[in-house]
C-alpha cells in the first residue's frame, strides 16, 4: 500500500495521483470485465453452464472491429455496432446448433461441447485470420488525456463511456420492458417462467445473442489497445468468471461488481506488490470473498 | 588412279565410322536421381505467440526453397552431397509452446520422417525439453533459445541460432550509464534467456553505481495490461525503461506507458521492430536506445543494404507471405543455410555426429546467404561473430552510437 505518513505537500500530491493512476487503470479495465461478466452470467442463467467459448467471442469481436476499420474502411462506431450484430446472430446459430439440442443433456456434456468450441473458434480464428497479431490503429489511438495527474488514453476512456451506456441499456431493457422481465424470469427460475407462459426457448436465444453481442461489444471497444490475437480471449475470461463468481451465479449487477473489484485488485496489487503475481491476488481475493459470502456478493439461495 | 581413290574414300567412311561410334556412348546415361532429404521444424504455431513460431517455420521453408532452387552457396539447385544431388522436404510439428508437446514432436519427426536436423522449438522450456531427449534420438537440435545455460549441457548435437542475450548487459550497461543514465526500471519476460539479461544488466548497473529501483519479470504472453507496471515506474521517476521482450510485446507495454503519462525514454533489445515502429513511431522514441544489428538497419533502410541479403529475404517473404516476418525468422534463416551447408561439407545426410562437426566450417567459408553473418560456432554450439550494435533513436530515424557491441569469445566458450 502507499506510504501513509507523507512529509510534504508535494509527495502527498503525488502518491494521490499515483493511487488515482491505479484506480483508473482497474477501473477502465473493469469495464471489459464487466461487459464480459455481463454475457456470462446471463447465459450461465438460463443455460446453467458457463460458456468457455465466450472469450473467443470476445476474441472474434476483436476482429471484427479490425477488419471492417482496416480492410472496408467503415468508421470504429460502425465497427463496434457491426460487431455486436454479427456476433449477436453467431450467438443465435451457436445456441440454436449446439446448445438448444442438448438442451436435456447432462450439464457435463454441455460443459465439453463450451470448451469444443472455445477450441474451433481459435482454431478457425488462426486459420483465417493468421498467428500474426494485428495491431487496429486509430487516428488517436496515441492520444492521451491528462487529468489531475493522471492519465488515460483516449480509447480507455472511450471504453469507459461505451461501457457505461451499454449497461445503462441493458439494465433499462431488462427492467423496463416485458421481454427483459422474461429474461430475469428465465434467468432466475427456468421452470417457473415456464408455468407462467413464457416462451423460454426464445428468451434463452435471446439471452444467448444478447450474451455474445456484448461480447462482441467488449472485443470491438478493447480491439484499438491490445494486440489482436486469436487466444487473446483467454486471459479476460478468467478474470470475468470469477467476476461471475463473485457477484453470485446469473446476477447481472453481481457480476458488474464483482469485474470491477477484480480489477482493482489487479492493478493494485501490480502496482504496489508485483506485476508477477497479480493474477494470484485476483483468484486469492475470489477465494476470500467467497468463504465471506459463499453465494456471491448478490447470489440465490443454494 | 581409281583404285587409290576408292583406297582413299573407304578409309575416310572408315574413319569417320569409328569417330562416330567412339562419340556415342554405349549406353544412355540417366541423369543422377535427386533424392529427398527431410528436414524438420518443431515451433508453436498456435496460440498467442504463433506468429514467432511461424517467423521460424516459414523461414525454414523459404530457405530451403531457396536451397532448392540455388544451392546452398549459389552453385545450381539442391544440396550437393559427394555426387549425389538432394532436394530438401521440411516436416513440422506445432508444439504450442509446451515441453511435453515439444519433445512428442520430436519423437515423431524422429520416428515417422527419420529427420536428423531439427530446428526449434522456440522458448527456454522447449528447448531445454528437447535437449533432454535429441541426443539419444540422434537428431541435431537447433532451437531458438537464447539462454545462457544450454550451452553448459554438453549436448554434442546442439547448435544455439544466436548468442545468448544475457552477454550483452554489460556493454548495454555501460552504454546507458555513459549516456548518463542513473536510475533504471525493467520489465522482462520470464523467459529464462530475457530474465536473464534483465537480471545480469541490472547486477552490471548497479556495479556501475546506478539504480534499479525496480524489476518485474511477467509472463509476456499472456500480460496484456501493462498499465501499472508502468504507473509503478513512472513514480520510481527513472531516466529509462529497459524493456526485455520481443516486438509486439515492446509495442503493448510502451503504449502503456504513455498512457499513463510516462514521457521519458526506453531501452529495447533486438527484436524491438516493425511493430513498435507502427503502433508507436519512432518519433515518439526520441533518446531511446535500442539493441540492434544489420537486420534492424537494413530493414529500415534498404539502401544500406550493400549485399542485398536483407533486402531479398523481406521480399521473397512479402510475396510468400504478404507480411513482415517475425524477427525469429532471421536467426532461423542463417541457421538452415549453415546446417544444409555442413551436410555438404560433411558428405553426408545421415550422420548427425559429422553434419554438426561441420557447421563452423560452413560459417567459416563465409559463402552463405547469411541475415547476420556469424563467423564461426563454437565446440558448445553457439555461434560466434555476429555481434550487435547499440542505436539511439533520433528524429524519427536509429542512428548507430556503438558499432560492435563485442562480448569476448572466452566469455562463450
Amino acid at each position: 500500500m502507499p506510504p501513509i505518513s507523507i512529509n510534504d505537500t508535494g509527495d502527498r500530491v503525488f502518491v494521490v495521483a499515483e493511487l488515482g493512476q491505479y484506480l483508473v487503470n482497474g477501473i477502465s479495465q473493469g469495464c471489459l470485465y464487466c461487459l464480459l461478466a455481463s454475457g456470462l452470467t446471463l447465459m450461465l442463467g438460463i443455460l446453467g453452464v458457463p460458456n468457455f467459448a465466450h472469450g473467443s467471442l470476445y476474441m472474434l469481436g476483436a476482429y471484427i472491429a479490425f477488419y471492417v476499420v482496416m480492410l472496408l474502411n467503415v468508421s470504429y462506431l460502425m465497427s463496434i455496432l457491426l460487431a455486436a450484430v454479427i456476433l449477436a446472430v453467431l450467438g443465435l446459430v451457436i445456441y440454436r446448433f449446439l446448445f438448444y439440442p442438448m438442451r436435456d443433456a447432462p450439464h457435463a456434456n454441455l460443459f465439453v461441447a463450451a470448451i469444443a468450441l472455445l477450441m474451433i473458434l481459435e482454431g478457425a480464428a488462426l486459420l483465417w485470420f493468421g498467428g500474426e497479431t494485428k495491431w487496429l490503429i486509430l487516428p488517436y489511438s496515441n492520444d492521451i488525456i491528462t487529468f489531475g495527474g493522471m492519465s488515460l488514453g483516449v480509447q480507455r476512456l472511450i471504453i469507459i463511456l461505451a461501457t457505461l451506456m451499454v449497461m445503462l441499456g441493458l439494465e433499462l431493457f431488462i427492467k423496463k420492458t416485458a421481454v427483459g422481465a422474461a429474461l430475469e424470469a428465465t434467468a432466475q427460475n427456468r421452470e417457473g417462467a415456464m408455468l407462467c407462459g413464457i416462451k423460454v426457448t426464445q428468451i434463452a436465444a435471446m439471452a444467448f445473442a444478447i450474451g455474445t453481442a456484448l461480447a462482441g461489444v467488449a472485443g470491438a471497444l478493447i480491439a484499438p489497445a491490445v494486440m489482436i490475437l486469436p487466444s487473446m480471449g483467454l486471459g479476460p475470461l478468467l478474470v470475468a468468471f470469477s467476476a461471475v463468481i463473485v457477484g453470485g451465479l446469473g446476477s447481472i449487477p453481481g457480476a458488474v461488481l464483482g469485474a470491477f473489484i477484480l480489477a482493482l485488485v489487479e492493478s493494485l496489487t501490480s502496482g504496489y506488490i508485483s506485476a508477477t503475481y497479480s493474477l494470484v491476488f485476483v483468484f486469492v481475493a475470489m477465494i476470500l470473498m467467497l468463504l465471506i459470502r459463499p453465494r456471491g456478493l448478490f447470489g440465490k439461495e443454494l | 588412279m581409281v583404285k587409290k581413290d576408292i583406297y582413299i574414300l573407304v578409309l575416310t567412311i572408315i574413319t569417320l565410322a569409328i569417330l562416330v561410334a567412339c562419340s556415342q556412348p554405349s549406353q544412355p546415361q540417366k541423369p543422377a536421381e535427386v533424392k529427398t532429404v527431410k528436414y524438420g521444424v518443431v515451433c508453436v504455431q498456435s496460440g498467442p505467440i504463433a506468429f514467432m513460431g511461424l517467423g521460424i517455420l516459414r523461414a525454414v521453408q523459404l530457405a530451403t526453397s531457396n536451397i532448392n532452387k540455388n544451392g546452398t552457396t549459389g552453385l545450381g539447385p539442391g544440396l550437393k552431397v559427394g555426387d549425389q544431388a538432394y532436394k530438401i522436404e521440411v516436416v513440422s510439428y506445432d508444439d504450442g509452446f509446451d515441453p511435453a508437446k515439444s519433445v512428442a514432436g520430436y519423437r515423431q519427426l524422429v520416428e515417422m520422417h527419420g529427420v536428423k536436423v531439427i530446428q526449434g522449438p522456440m522458448g527456454c522450456p522447449c528447448a531445454l525439453a528437447a535437449m533432454k531427449i535429441n541426443e539419444e534420438l540422434g537428431v541435431i537440435t537447433a532451437p531458438l533459445c537464447a539462454s545462457d545455460n544450454t550451452r553448459k549441457m554438453g549436448d554434442k548435437l546442439y547448435v544455439q541460432e544466436r548468442m545468448p542475450v544475457q552477454h550483452y548487459a554489460l556493454p548495454l550497461a555501460k552504454a546507458a550509464w555513459d549516456r548518463g543514465y542513473r536510475t533504471v526500471c525493467i520489465v522482462s519476460d520470464l523467459a529464462d534467456s530475457w530474465s536473464g539479461m534483465s537480471k545480469e544488466f541490472k547486477n552490471q548497473f548497479e556495479k556501475l553505481g546506478g539504480q534499479v529501483p525496480a524489476l518485474e519479470i511477467v509472463d509476456m504472453s499472456k500480460t496484456t495490461d501493462y498499465h501499472s507496471i508502468m504507473t509503478n515506474f513512472k513514480s520510481k521517476n527513472p531516466d529509462i525503461i529497459f524493456v526485455v521482450m520481443y516486438d509486439e510485446p515492446i509495442a503493448l507495454a510502451v503504449s502503456h506507458a504513455f498512457e499513463v503519462g510516462y514521457n521519458g525514454k526506453f531501452m529495447f533489445p533486438s527484436e524491438m521492430g516493425p511493430k513498435t515502429e507502427q503502433k508507436i513511431g519512432l518519433d515518439k522514441l526520441d533518446g531511446s536506445l535500442v539493441q540492434s544489428h544489420e537486420w534492424t538497419l537494413y530493414r529500415k533502410y534498404p539502401d544500406m543494404d550493400k549485399k542485398g541479403a536483407v533486402t531479398n529475404v523481406l521480399r521473397q517473404w512479402k510475396e510468400a507471405y504478404n507480411e513482415t516476418p517475425a524477427q525469429t525468422a532471421v536467426p532461423s534463416w542463417d541457421t538452415c543455410y549453415m546446417l544444409a551447408r555442413a551436410m555438404e561439407i560433411a558428405g553426408t545426410v545421415t550422420d548427425p555426429y559429422a553434419i554438426r562437426a561441420a557447421c563452423p566450417k560452413a560459417l567459416q567459408e563465409g559463402k552463405l546467404p547469411q541475415l547476420i553473418p556469424a563467423t564461426d560456432m563454437l565446440d558448445n554450439g553457439l555461434p560466434y561473430g555476429a555481434f550487435e550494435n547499440l542505436c539511439v533513436i533520433k528524429d524519427g530515424k536509429y542512428n548507430v552510437i556503438v558499432d560492435k557491441l563485442i562480448v569476448p569469445r572466452s566469455v562463450l566458450e
